[in-house]
């Protein structure tokens, strides 16, 4: 599974902020942001992960919460289970991730609005969910035209606007 | 007249409102999810119609394709559908003679001996700063900017601000109270397609009824979601869809079976929400920064209870399964008006009722900040069509108007857009 990530972490955009170390507990907690689901991999398996990256980690604010929220989840992990997040259990990862939450809201916060980004502009999440992979334009949306009829029952309503004088 | 000349998409018959011109083309799609709206509101009784659109849904105008229901307005329509003033109305006044200066700061209109406006003094895209003579000075920079710009063009003349003579400019700032209910639907209602942005709406709860606790009232605007991003992070009223094992789950249950509704309030106007400049944070030029002192009354909050509970009924009538309420909608404040109010007395107004300033007689506003009420409608179509009325009126009037000042310069009207710079 690490192997399968770490080969997604060749090129985010900007300067690396990560270690190797750390993408790989990246790669472990968006697993439990998203997990698999919709016939597909975690958000953390699908390379969400380098998205994260160089998005949060434009910034020097946002990079410093980045890098510091990584180490609480470690450090919430060794407090409570006495061993590395990406060692642990599925539910036992949970508990580390409500603690931090609660604990460091704005990190997390962060972290979950980035990855729903990352998640859900991949073509192979919109094929899953049904939803058109392209841009907006040219093609647009089909949708029928609208049906005056709808408003027969409003027509008979008498006027009832205010009118001054 | 300015619904024809940009182009807006409606249908007539609306019995909520006065008569209006026959609508230049046909409704925009409201879609299932429009469709389910009004049937929920035929069920309770309430009035509802088809919102008009400054957004053609048929060819119109010049080099402009009709809206494809792409979605995301507010990005820029890429087509021309949607009736922006690049696309309607800059292009004439540039063929006309116009000229646009972008990425300019005016940082003070200057008055000369006989207390007329001479003209800005502004930086321009280099930041150089510059001066632009003029016989008559127009501004419209809305309800925050105009203030702004008024209060800091002092002079011995205009001290506290020109024309500013009975301590008005920036009093009685008006937003539109806002709060946004969301519904979540058992059937899909494809509530992504489409142009974002109001698509019907209720004016059933619009007038003043002395059995509520608060006087005027509100529109109920049903509006779209975007795509599965904002689905997930959360929209308007929506709160994002939980992190973890029950994720999937959620996030099918909501994406494209949303609505949204946003109970759109008339705000009062009150002396004490108001724009006045920063006593120490400026621009880049170090133009001062306005100050905005804004509260919900009492009066606002009570409609806003009132109209989220109504939202909350017309979408369970409509059949929504789960409803979410986001009020006040802090995001919102987005309509800026009523800081230089229009009236015939100049001791309780700034302007006069052709948007001419009563101390400074070739100064004109035509922007929000001339309105006395705020309504309860979005207040674009009425500032144009202010704009169109102020213009004739100095069209009628240039030979006084243009020869007011002594000495002044021959007239090329232009235009400073501050945005664009960096």
């Amino acid at each position: 599974m690490n192997t399968a990530a770490s080969s997604r972490y060749n090129g985010p955009a900007s300067p690396a902020v990560l270690d190797e170390e750390q993408r790989r507990l990246l790669t472990a907690v968006l697993n439990r942001i998203v997990p698999a689901g919709n016939g597909l991999p975690g958000a953390g398996d699908l390379g969400v992960g380098a998205t994260v990256e160089s998005t949060l980690g434009q910034a020097p604010a946002q990079r410093r919460l980045l890098l510091d929220g990584l180490t609480e989840i470690q450090l919430a992990s060794g407090r409570g289970a006495g061993r590395d997040f990406t060692e642990l259990e599925a539910e036992q990862q949970d508990d580390v991730l409500r603690d931090v939450e609660s604990a460091h809201p704005a990190f997390f916060s962060a972290l979950v609005d980035h990855t729903y980004r990352g998640y859900y502009t991949l073509p192979a999440v919109h094929a899953a969910i049904g939803y058109e992979s392209r841009p907006p334009q040219p093609l647009g949306h089909e949708l029928p035209p609208f049906d005056p009829s709808l408003l027969d029952k409003q027509r008979q309503r008498p006027p009832f606007w205010r009118r001054t004088s | 007249m300015n619904d024809r000349e940009i182009g807006v998409s409606g249908i007539n018959g609306d019995p909520s409102q006065p008569p209006r011109s026959p609508r230049p083309t046909s409704p925009l799609p409201i879609g299932s999810f429009g469709a389910t709206m009004a049937r929920g509101f035929d069920k309770l009784g309430w009035h509802w119609w088809v919102s008009d659109g400054a957004i053609i849904s048929e060819p119109y105008g010049e080099g402009r394709q009709p809206c494809n229901n792409c979605g995301p307005c507010d990005l820029g329509c890429p087509i021309g559908a949607r009736s922006s003033a690049d696309v309607t109305y800059w292009p004439r006044a540039l063929k006309l003679g116009v000229e646009l200066r972008t990425g300019c700061r005016v940082r003070e209109i200057t008055v000369d001996a006989q207390g007329l406006a001479r003209g800005a003094v502004y930086y321009d895209e280099r930041g150089q700063l510059r001066e632009q003579r003029a016989p008559l000075v127009i501004l419209a920079c809305n309800g925050v900017g105009t203030p702004r710009l008024l209060l800091s063009s002092r002079s011995p003349r205009f001290p506290e601000g020109l024309a500013n003579r009975n301590g008005l400019v920036g009093k009685n700032l008006m937003f539109h109270p806002f709060a946004a209910v969301g519904g979540v639907f058992p059937e899909e209602l494809d509530s992504y397609k489409g142009p974002i942005g109001t698509t019907i709406f209720s004016h059933e709860f619009y007038e003043t009824d002395p059995g509520r606790d608060f006087v005027r009232g509100y529109m109920l605007q049903v509006v779209r979601h975007s795509g599965p991003v904002s689905t997930a992070n959360g929209f308007f009223a929506t709160p994002p869809v939980p992190w973890g094992a029950e994720h999937h789950s959620v996030f099918s249950q909501r994406f494209s079976h949303l609505v949204s509704m946003g109970v759109m309030g008339e705000d009062l106007p009150e002396p004490i929400n108001e724009v006045t400049l920063d006593p120490s944070l400026a621009d880049a030029d170090g133009i001062p920064a306005p100050l905005v002192r804004y509260r919900l009354s009492d009066n606002s909050l009570h409609m806003l209870e009132h109209g989220v509970a109504r939202a909350g009924e017309a979408l369970q009538a409509a059949g929504a399964s789960e409803v979410f309420v986001n009020n006040p909608l802090r995001a919102s404040g987005w309509h800026l008006l009523g800081t230089c109010r229009m009236g015939d007395d100049p001791r309780n107004s700034l302007v006069d009722r052709w948007g001419r300033a009563h101390d400074v007689r070739n100064l004109f506003i035509v922007d929000g900040s001339i309105f006395v009420t705020s309504a309860a409608v979005n207040p674009t179509t009425t500032i144009q069509a202010l704009a169109l009325r102020t213009a004739d009126y100095i069209k009628r009037e240039r030979h006084n108007l243009l020869s007011m000042r002594r000495q002044a310069p021959s007239f090329t009207p232009s235009c400073f857009s501050q945005g664009g710079r960096q």
